[in-house]
Protein backbone atom coordinates (compact mmCIF):
# COMPACT_ATOMS: atom_id res chain seq x y z
CA UNK A 1 0.00 0.00 0.00
CA UNK A 2 2.82 2.32 0.89
CA UNK A 3 4.54 1.46 -2.36
CA UNK A 4 1.41 2.32 -4.26
CA UNK A 5 1.16 5.73 -2.60
CA UNK A 6 4.71 6.51 -3.65
CA UNK A 7 4.54 5.06 -7.16
CA UNK A 8 0.93 5.72 -8.19
CA UNK A 9 1.81 8.13 -10.99
CA UNK A 10 4.20 5.64 -12.55
CA UNK A 11 1.52 2.95 -12.75
CA UNK A 12 -0.94 5.56 -13.99
CA UNK A 13 1.46 6.70 -16.74
CA UNK A 14 2.07 3.11 -17.86
CA UNK A 15 -1.66 2.31 -17.89
CA UNK A 16 -2.42 5.48 -19.86
CA UNK A 17 0.40 4.84 -22.35
CA UNK A 18 -0.79 1.26 -22.93
CA UNK A 19 -4.23 2.69 -23.71
CA UNK A 20 -2.76 5.43 -25.92
CA UNK A 21 -0.62 3.03 -27.97
CA UNK A 22 -3.39 0.41 -28.25
CA UNK A 23 -6.21 2.81 -29.12
CA UNK A 24 -3.97 5.06 -31.20
CA UNK A 25 -2.81 2.17 -33.38
CA UNK A 26 -5.93 -0.04 -33.48
CA UNK A 27 -8.88 2.32 -33.98
CA UNK A 28 -9.49 2.40 -37.75
CA UNK A 29 -9.52 5.43 -39.99
CA UNK A 30 -12.80 6.65 -41.43
CA UNK A 31 -13.39 5.64 -45.08
CA UNK A 32 -11.99 8.11 -47.59
CA UNK A 33 -11.23 8.67 -51.26
CA UNK A 34 -7.56 8.35 -52.26
CA UNK A 35 -7.36 9.15 -55.98
CA UNK A 36 -8.91 8.82 -59.40
CA UNK A 37 -7.32 7.50 -62.59
CA UNK A 38 -7.80 10.74 -64.55
CA UNK A 39 -6.30 14.21 -64.42
CA UNK A 40 -8.44 15.93 -67.07
CA UNK A 41 -11.89 15.33 -68.46
CA UNK A 42 -13.09 16.97 -71.68
CA UNK A 43 -16.43 18.74 -71.45
CA UNK A 44 -19.07 17.30 -73.72
CA UNK A 45 -17.77 13.74 -73.29
CA UNK A 46 -18.84 10.82 -71.18
CA UNK A 47 -16.07 9.70 -68.88
CA UNK A 48 -15.68 6.66 -66.68
CA UNK A 49 -13.72 7.54 -63.57
CA UNK A 50 -12.10 4.76 -61.49
CA UNK A 51 -11.96 5.86 -57.88
CA UNK A 52 -9.57 4.29 -55.41
CA UNK A 53 -10.63 4.55 -51.78
CA UNK A 54 -9.43 3.63 -48.32
CA UNK A 55 -11.23 1.59 -45.64
CA UNK A 56 -14.46 1.54 -47.66
CA UNK A 57 -16.85 -1.40 -48.04
CA UNK A 58 -18.59 -0.71 -51.33
CA UNK A 59 -19.94 -4.25 -51.67
CA UNK A 60 -21.76 -3.91 -48.33
CA UNK A 61 -23.63 -0.82 -49.49
CA UNK A 62 -26.75 -0.94 -51.66
CA UNK A 63 -27.00 2.63 -52.80
CA UNK A 64 -23.93 4.31 -54.36
CA UNK A 65 -23.94 7.89 -55.60
CA UNK A 66 -21.16 10.13 -56.87
CA UNK A 67 -21.01 13.82 -57.75
CA UNK A 68 -18.54 16.17 -59.34
CA UNK A 69 -18.66 19.59 -57.73
CA UNK A 70 -17.39 22.91 -59.07
CA UNK A 71 -17.15 26.03 -56.90
CA UNK A 72 -19.39 24.67 -54.11
CA UNK A 73 -22.62 25.36 -56.06
CA UNK A 74 -22.43 23.45 -59.38
CA UNK A 75 -22.91 19.69 -59.12
CA UNK A 76 -23.20 16.84 -61.55
CA UNK A 77 -24.54 13.42 -60.53
CA UNK A 78 -22.86 10.34 -61.99
CA UNK A 79 -25.13 8.60 -64.47
CA UNK A 80 -23.85 5.21 -63.35
CA UNK A 81 -21.78 3.92 -60.42
CA UNK A 82 -20.36 0.43 -60.72
CA UNK A 83 -18.73 -1.37 -57.79
CA UNK A 84 -15.45 -3.05 -58.78
CA UNK A 85 -14.50 -4.26 -55.31
CA UNK A 86 -14.65 -2.94 -51.74
CA UNK A 87 -11.99 -0.31 -52.43
CA UNK A 88 -12.80 0.66 -56.05
CA UNK A 89 -15.78 2.05 -57.89
CA UNK A 90 -16.25 3.22 -61.46
CA UNK A 91 -18.36 6.34 -61.79
CA UNK A 92 -19.56 7.47 -65.22
CA UNK A 93 -20.09 11.18 -65.70
CA UNK A 94 -21.75 12.69 -68.77
CA UNK A 95 -20.10 16.09 -68.77
CA UNK A 96 -22.28 18.78 -70.42
CA UNK A 97 -20.78 20.57 -73.42
CA UNK A 98 -20.96 23.97 -71.81
CA UNK A 99 -19.07 24.89 -68.67
CA UNK A 100 -21.13 26.42 -65.83
CA UNK A 101 -18.95 29.53 -65.68
CA UNK A 102 -16.92 31.49 -68.21
CA UNK A 103 -13.63 29.82 -67.26
CA UNK A 104 -12.27 27.15 -69.60
CA UNK A 105 -10.58 24.90 -67.02
CA UNK A 106 -12.07 24.19 -63.61
CA UNK A 107 -10.99 21.90 -60.79
CA UNK A 108 -13.79 19.64 -59.63
CA UNK A 109 -13.97 17.79 -56.35
CA UNK A 110 -15.47 14.34 -56.17
CA UNK A 111 -18.09 13.34 -53.63
CA UNK A 112 -19.06 9.72 -53.11
CA UNK A 113 -21.91 8.68 -50.86
CA UNK A 114 -22.91 5.14 -49.95
CA UNK A 115 -25.45 3.97 -47.40
CA UNK A 116 -22.80 1.88 -45.62
CA UNK A 117 -19.72 4.11 -45.41
CA UNK A 118 -21.38 7.53 -45.49
CA UNK A 119 -20.16 10.43 -47.59
CA UNK A 120 -16.56 11.11 -48.65
CA UNK A 121 -14.88 13.99 -50.46
CA UNK A 122 -11.79 14.12 -52.68
CA UNK A 123 -10.82 17.78 -53.19
CA UNK A 124 -9.41 18.78 -56.59
CA UNK A 125 -10.07 15.29 -57.99
CA UNK A 126 -10.10 16.13 -61.73
CA UNK A 127 -9.96 19.20 -63.88
CA UNK A 128 -12.66 19.69 -66.46
CA UNK A 129 -11.55 21.27 -69.73
CA UNK A 130 -14.20 23.17 -71.63
CA UNK A 131 -14.36 23.65 -75.39
CA UNK A 132 -13.30 26.91 -76.89
CA UNK A 133 -15.84 29.39 -78.18
CA UNK A 134 -18.80 28.14 -76.16
CA UNK A 135 -20.90 30.24 -73.85
CA UNK A 136 -21.34 29.37 -70.19
CA UNK A 137 -24.51 27.50 -69.24
CA UNK A 138 -24.95 26.63 -65.56
CA UNK A 139 -28.30 24.91 -66.26
CA UNK A 140 -27.24 21.20 -66.40
CA UNK A 141 -24.97 21.72 -63.38
CA UNK A 142 -27.90 22.72 -61.16
CA UNK A 143 -30.22 19.76 -61.83
CA UNK A 144 -28.97 17.34 -59.20
CA UNK A 145 -27.86 19.07 -56.01
CA UNK A 146 -26.08 17.08 -53.31
CA UNK A 147 -28.65 16.01 -50.74
CA UNK A 148 -29.67 13.23 -48.35
CA UNK A 149 -26.05 12.36 -47.57
CA UNK A 150 -25.66 9.27 -45.44
CA UNK A 151 -23.75 9.24 -42.21
CA UNK A 152 -22.53 6.35 -40.13
CA UNK A 153 -20.91 6.86 -36.76
CA UNK A 154 -18.12 4.53 -35.70
CA UNK A 155 -15.23 5.00 -33.29
CA UNK A 156 -12.71 6.04 -35.91
CA UNK A 157 -10.18 8.75 -36.69
CA UNK A 158 -10.71 11.28 -39.50
CA UNK A 159 -9.49 10.49 -43.00
CA UNK A 160 -7.21 13.24 -44.31
CA UNK A 161 -5.60 13.17 -47.74
CA UNK A 162 -1.77 13.17 -47.62
CA UNK A 163 -1.85 12.54 -43.85
CA UNK A 164 -3.65 9.19 -44.13
CA UNK A 165 -2.64 6.85 -41.26
CA UNK A 166 0.02 9.28 -40.02
CA UNK A 167 -2.74 11.27 -38.31
CA UNK A 168 -2.01 8.80 -35.47
CA UNK A 169 1.31 10.57 -34.95
CA UNK A 170 -0.76 13.19 -33.13
CA UNK A 171 -0.62 10.83 -30.12
CA UNK A 172 3.14 10.29 -30.24
CA UNK A 173 4.78 13.35 -31.81
CA UNK A 174 2.65 16.17 -30.39
CA UNK A 175 2.71 14.98 -26.72
CA UNK A 176 6.53 15.07 -26.86
CA UNK A 177 6.27 18.87 -27.20
CA UNK A 178 3.46 19.27 -24.67
CA UNK A 179 5.46 17.11 -22.26
CA UNK A 180 8.60 19.14 -22.91
CA UNK A 181 6.79 22.42 -22.21
CA UNK A 182 5.31 21.12 -18.95
CA UNK A 183 8.65 19.66 -17.84
CA UNK A 184 10.44 22.95 -18.59
CA UNK A 185 7.74 24.83 -16.68
CA UNK A 186 8.40 22.62 -13.65
CA UNK A 187 12.13 23.15 -14.12
CA UNK A 188 11.68 26.94 -14.08
CA UNK A 189 9.59 26.53 -10.90
CA UNK A 190 12.45 24.66 -9.19
CA UNK A 191 14.99 27.20 -10.48
CA UNK A 192 13.03 29.95 -8.68
CA UNK A 193 12.87 27.77 -5.58
CA UNK A 194 16.65 27.26 -5.71
CA UNK A 195 17.29 30.99 -6.01
CA UNK A 196 14.95 31.75 -3.11
CA UNK A 197 16.06 29.05 -0.67
CA UNK A 198 19.58 28.16 -1.81
CA UNK A 199 18.76 24.48 -1.22
CA UNK A 200 21.15 22.52 -3.49
CA UNK A 201 18.69 19.66 -3.91
CA UNK A 202 16.76 21.93 -6.26
CA UNK A 203 19.86 22.14 -8.47
CA UNK A 204 19.58 18.40 -9.06
CA UNK A 205 15.86 18.88 -9.76
CA UNK A 206 16.53 21.58 -12.36
CA UNK A 207 19.26 19.49 -13.99
CA UNK A 208 17.13 16.34 -14.21
CA UNK A 209 14.09 18.19 -15.56
CA UNK A 210 16.16 20.08 -18.14
CA UNK A 211 17.72 16.80 -19.30
CA UNK A 212 14.34 15.06 -19.60
CA UNK A 213 12.79 18.04 -21.38
CA UNK A 214 15.65 18.18 -23.87
CA UNK A 215 15.30 14.44 -24.57
CA UNK A 216 11.58 14.94 -25.18
CA UNK A 217 12.34 17.83 -27.51
CA UNK A 218 14.88 15.79 -29.47
CA UNK A 219 12.40 12.92 -29.80
CA UNK A 220 9.84 15.49 -30.97
CA UNK A 221 12.29 16.81 -33.59
CA UNK A 222 13.14 13.33 -34.91
CA UNK A 223 9.57 12.01 -34.96
CA UNK A 224 8.50 15.28 -36.58
CA UNK A 225 11.23 15.03 -39.22
CA UNK A 226 10.21 11.53 -40.31
CA UNK A 227 6.55 12.58 -40.33
CA UNK A 228 7.40 15.65 -42.42
CA UNK A 229 9.40 13.52 -44.89
CA UNK A 230 6.32 11.57 -45.93
CA UNK A 231 3.71 14.34 -45.73
CA UNK A 232 5.42 17.67 -46.48
CA UNK A 233 8.10 16.14 -48.72
CA UNK A 234 11.34 16.64 -46.82
CA UNK A 235 12.80 16.04 -43.37
CA UNK A 236 13.31 19.74 -42.77
CA UNK A 237 11.35 22.34 -44.71
CA UNK A 238 12.38 25.39 -42.68
CA UNK A 239 8.90 25.63 -41.24
CA UNK A 240 8.70 28.35 -38.58
CA UNK A 241 7.74 25.91 -35.83
CA UNK A 242 10.55 23.53 -36.77
CA UNK A 243 13.13 26.31 -36.69
CA UNK A 244 11.90 27.86 -33.43
CA UNK A 245 11.75 24.45 -31.72
CA UNK A 246 15.33 23.79 -32.83
CA UNK A 247 16.46 27.15 -31.41
CA UNK A 248 14.70 26.41 -28.11
CA UNK A 249 16.49 23.08 -27.89
CA UNK A 250 19.86 24.71 -28.64
CA UNK A 251 19.27 27.23 -25.84
CA UNK A 252 18.51 24.42 -23.41
CA UNK A 253 21.50 22.39 -24.61
CA UNK A 254 23.73 25.35 -23.72
CA UNK A 255 22.57 24.84 -20.13
CA UNK A 256 24.49 21.55 -20.01
CA UNK A 257 27.61 23.17 -21.46
CA UNK A 258 27.41 25.91 -18.84
CA UNK A 259 26.90 23.38 -16.06
CA UNK A 260 29.81 21.21 -17.19
CA UNK A 261 32.06 24.25 -17.49
CA UNK A 262 31.66 25.23 -13.83
CA UNK A 263 32.86 23.36 -10.78
CA UNK A 264 30.11 21.96 -8.55
CA UNK A 265 28.92 24.18 -5.75
CA UNK A 266 26.57 26.93 -4.65
CA UNK A 267 27.72 29.32 -7.37
CA UNK A 268 27.10 26.84 -10.16
CA UNK A 269 23.63 26.16 -8.78
CA UNK A 270 22.72 29.84 -8.84
CA UNK A 271 24.21 30.61 -12.26
CA UNK A 272 22.58 27.61 -13.95
CA UNK A 273 19.25 28.35 -12.24
CA UNK A 274 19.32 31.89 -13.61
CA UNK A 275 20.22 30.50 -17.04
CA UNK A 276 17.32 28.02 -16.83
CA UNK A 277 14.94 30.88 -16.11
CA UNK A 278 16.33 32.77 -19.11
CA UNK A 279 15.96 29.68 -21.32
CA UNK A 280 12.40 29.09 -20.16
CA UNK A 281 11.42 32.71 -20.73
CA UNK A 282 13.06 32.63 -24.18
CA UNK A 283 11.07 29.50 -25.07
CA UNK A 284 7.75 31.32 -24.59
CA UNK A 285 8.03 33.67 -27.60
CA UNK A 286 9.91 31.00 -29.58
CA UNK A 287 7.24 28.31 -29.14
CA UNK A 288 4.00 30.18 -28.48
CA UNK A 289 4.21 33.62 -30.06
CA UNK A 290 6.44 33.71 -33.18
CA UNK A 291 5.00 30.53 -34.81
CA UNK A 292 1.51 32.02 -34.57
CA UNK A 293 2.52 35.20 -36.36
CA UNK A 294 3.92 33.37 -39.39
CA UNK A 295 2.37 31.09 -41.99
CA UNK A 296 3.30 27.50 -41.22
CA UNK A 297 2.80 23.96 -42.43
CA UNK A 298 1.83 23.01 -38.90
CA UNK A 299 -1.86 23.22 -38.02
CA UNK A 300 -2.82 25.96 -35.58
CA UNK A 301 -0.50 28.61 -37.00
CA UNK A 302 -0.94 31.94 -38.73
CA UNK A 303 -3.00 33.54 -35.99
CA UNK A 304 -5.22 30.60 -35.15
CA UNK A 305 -4.49 29.35 -31.65
CA UNK A 306 -4.60 25.63 -31.12
CA UNK A 307 -5.83 23.16 -33.66
CA UNK A 308 -9.15 21.45 -34.17
CA UNK A 309 -11.70 20.47 -36.79
CA UNK A 310 -10.61 17.43 -38.76
CA UNK A 311 -7.05 17.68 -37.41
CA UNK A 312 -8.28 16.91 -33.91
CA UNK A 313 -11.92 15.86 -33.69
CA UNK A 314 -13.73 14.55 -30.62
CA UNK A 315 -12.73 10.93 -31.27
CA UNK A 316 -9.08 11.92 -31.45
CA UNK A 317 -9.38 13.91 -28.24
CA UNK A 318 -10.28 10.70 -26.36
CA UNK A 319 -6.76 9.49 -27.16
CA UNK A 320 -4.87 12.79 -27.48
CA UNK A 321 -5.57 14.24 -24.01
CA UNK A 322 -4.69 10.98 -22.21
CA UNK A 323 -1.56 10.85 -24.41
CA UNK A 324 -0.39 14.23 -23.08
CA UNK A 325 -1.00 13.20 -19.46
CA UNK A 326 0.59 9.78 -19.99
CA UNK A 327 3.77 10.98 -21.73
CA UNK A 328 4.20 13.83 -19.22
CA UNK A 329 3.86 11.56 -16.16
CA UNK A 330 6.19 9.03 -17.79
CA UNK A 331 8.84 11.66 -18.45
CA UNK A 332 8.45 12.98 -14.90
CA UNK A 333 9.27 9.44 -13.75
CA UNK A 334 12.39 9.50 -15.94
CA UNK A 335 13.41 12.88 -14.52
CA UNK A 336 12.96 11.49 -11.01
CA UNK A 337 15.48 8.73 -11.72
CA UNK A 338 17.98 11.29 -13.03
CA UNK A 339 17.28 13.47 -9.99
CA UNK A 340 18.08 10.71 -7.51
CA UNK A 341 21.24 9.82 -9.38
CA UNK A 342 22.57 13.38 -9.48
CA UNK A 343 21.58 13.83 -5.81
CA UNK A 344 23.70 10.77 -4.94
CA UNK A 345 26.63 12.23 -6.84
CA UNK A 346 26.24 15.63 -5.18
CA UNK A 347 26.07 14.11 -1.71
CA UNK A 348 29.14 11.96 -2.27
CA UNK A 349 31.04 15.04 -3.46
CA UNK A 350 29.89 17.00 -0.40
CA UNK A 351 31.06 14.20 1.86
CA UNK A 352 34.49 14.09 0.20
CA UNK A 353 35.13 17.82 0.40
CA UNK A 354 33.81 18.48 3.89
CA UNK B 1 29.51 -5.58 -88.64
CA UNK B 2 27.15 -2.63 -88.78
CA UNK B 3 24.19 -4.91 -88.20
CA UNK B 4 25.85 -6.34 -85.12
CA UNK B 5 26.56 -2.93 -83.64
CA UNK B 6 23.00 -1.80 -84.33
CA UNK B 7 21.76 -4.94 -82.66
CA UNK B 8 23.90 -4.37 -79.58
CA UNK B 9 22.84 -0.73 -79.54
CA UNK B 10 19.22 -1.78 -79.64
CA UNK B 11 19.88 -4.26 -76.83
CA UNK B 12 21.63 -1.61 -74.73
CA UNK B 13 18.72 0.70 -75.36
CA UNK B 14 16.29 -1.97 -74.28
CA UNK B 15 18.26 -2.74 -71.13
CA UNK B 16 18.47 0.97 -70.31
CA UNK B 17 14.76 1.40 -70.92
CA UNK B 18 13.98 -1.57 -68.73
CA UNK B 19 16.34 -0.36 -66.00
CA UNK B 20 14.94 3.15 -66.04
CA UNK B 21 11.36 1.90 -65.97
CA UNK B 22 12.21 -0.45 -63.14
CA UNK B 23 13.96 2.37 -61.27
CA UNK B 24 11.01 4.68 -61.86
CA UNK B 25 8.58 2.14 -60.47
CA UNK B 26 10.89 1.20 -57.62
CA UNK B 27 11.81 4.75 -56.66
CA UNK B 28 8.39 6.19 -57.35
CA UNK B 29 7.56 7.90 -54.08
CA UNK B 30 3.96 6.77 -54.32
CA UNK B 31 4.90 3.10 -54.29
CA UNK B 32 7.66 2.95 -51.70
CA UNK B 33 7.51 0.96 -48.48
CA UNK B 34 7.00 3.85 -46.08
CA UNK B 35 3.97 5.02 -48.04
CA UNK B 36 2.31 1.60 -48.23
CA UNK B 37 -0.84 0.81 -46.18
CA UNK B 38 -1.78 4.46 -45.82
CA UNK B 39 1.73 5.48 -44.57
CA UNK B 40 1.26 3.49 -41.34
CA UNK B 41 5.02 2.75 -41.24
CA UNK B 42 5.67 6.45 -40.56
CA UNK B 43 3.78 6.05 -37.29
CA UNK B 44 5.66 2.82 -36.54
CA UNK B 45 8.95 4.63 -37.22
CA UNK B 46 7.93 7.42 -34.81
CA UNK B 47 7.16 4.91 -32.07
CA UNK B 48 10.50 3.16 -32.72
CA UNK B 49 12.34 6.52 -32.49
CA UNK B 50 10.72 7.16 -29.09
CA UNK B 51 11.50 3.61 -27.93
CA UNK B 52 15.16 3.83 -28.94
CA UNK B 53 15.36 7.30 -27.39
CA UNK B 54 14.34 5.73 -24.08
CA UNK B 55 16.86 2.90 -24.64
CA UNK B 56 19.70 5.38 -25.24
CA UNK B 57 18.63 7.24 -22.12
CA UNK B 58 18.74 3.98 -20.09
CA UNK B 59 22.25 3.31 -21.37
CA UNK B 60 23.29 6.84 -20.34
CA UNK B 61 21.86 6.37 -16.82
CA UNK B 62 23.55 2.99 -16.45
CA UNK B 63 26.93 4.48 -17.35
CA UNK B 64 26.46 7.19 -14.75
CA UNK B 65 25.58 4.57 -12.14
CA UNK B 66 28.68 2.51 -13.02
CA UNK B 67 30.81 5.63 -12.54
CA UNK B 68 29.28 6.26 -9.11
CA UNK B 69 29.80 2.61 -8.19
CA UNK B 70 33.46 2.83 -9.12
CA UNK B 71 33.93 6.00 -7.06
CA UNK B 72 32.23 4.30 -4.16
CA UNK B 73 34.50 1.24 -4.43
CA UNK B 74 37.64 3.43 -4.58
CA UNK B 75 36.53 5.26 -1.44
CA UNK B 76 36.02 1.96 0.36
CA UNK B 77 39.56 0.87 -0.53
CA UNK B 78 41.09 4.13 0.66
CA UNK B 79 39.55 3.89 4.12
Amino acid sequence: MEGFRKHWYKWLSVAILVYVIAAGMLVPLRPGLMKTDAFNIQAGESHELTVQSYNTFYSKAENHRAWLRLHEEFTLLASEVEVVDDRHIKATFDIPEKMPTSERVAMASLIVDTDYDGSMVLPAAVSIIGQEGLEADPGPWLVEPIRDLSHRWTWSFPWRNILEETIRNTYYHVPMWFGMMLIFLLSAFYAVKLLRTGDQRFDSRVYSLNLTGTILGLLGIFTGAIWARYTWGSYWSGDIKQDMAAITLLIFMAYFLLREAMSPGVKRGRVTAVYTLFAFLASIPLLYIIPRMQPSLHPGSGGNPGFGGDDLDNTMKTVFYPAIIGWTLFSYWISNVVYRLSELKRRSLEKNYS
Amino acid sequence: MIGKSIKSLALTQQVLLFASTYLMIYLNPVNDFMRSIGKIWVVVASLLIIFFGIVVFLYFIERRISKLEKEFDNEQQEH
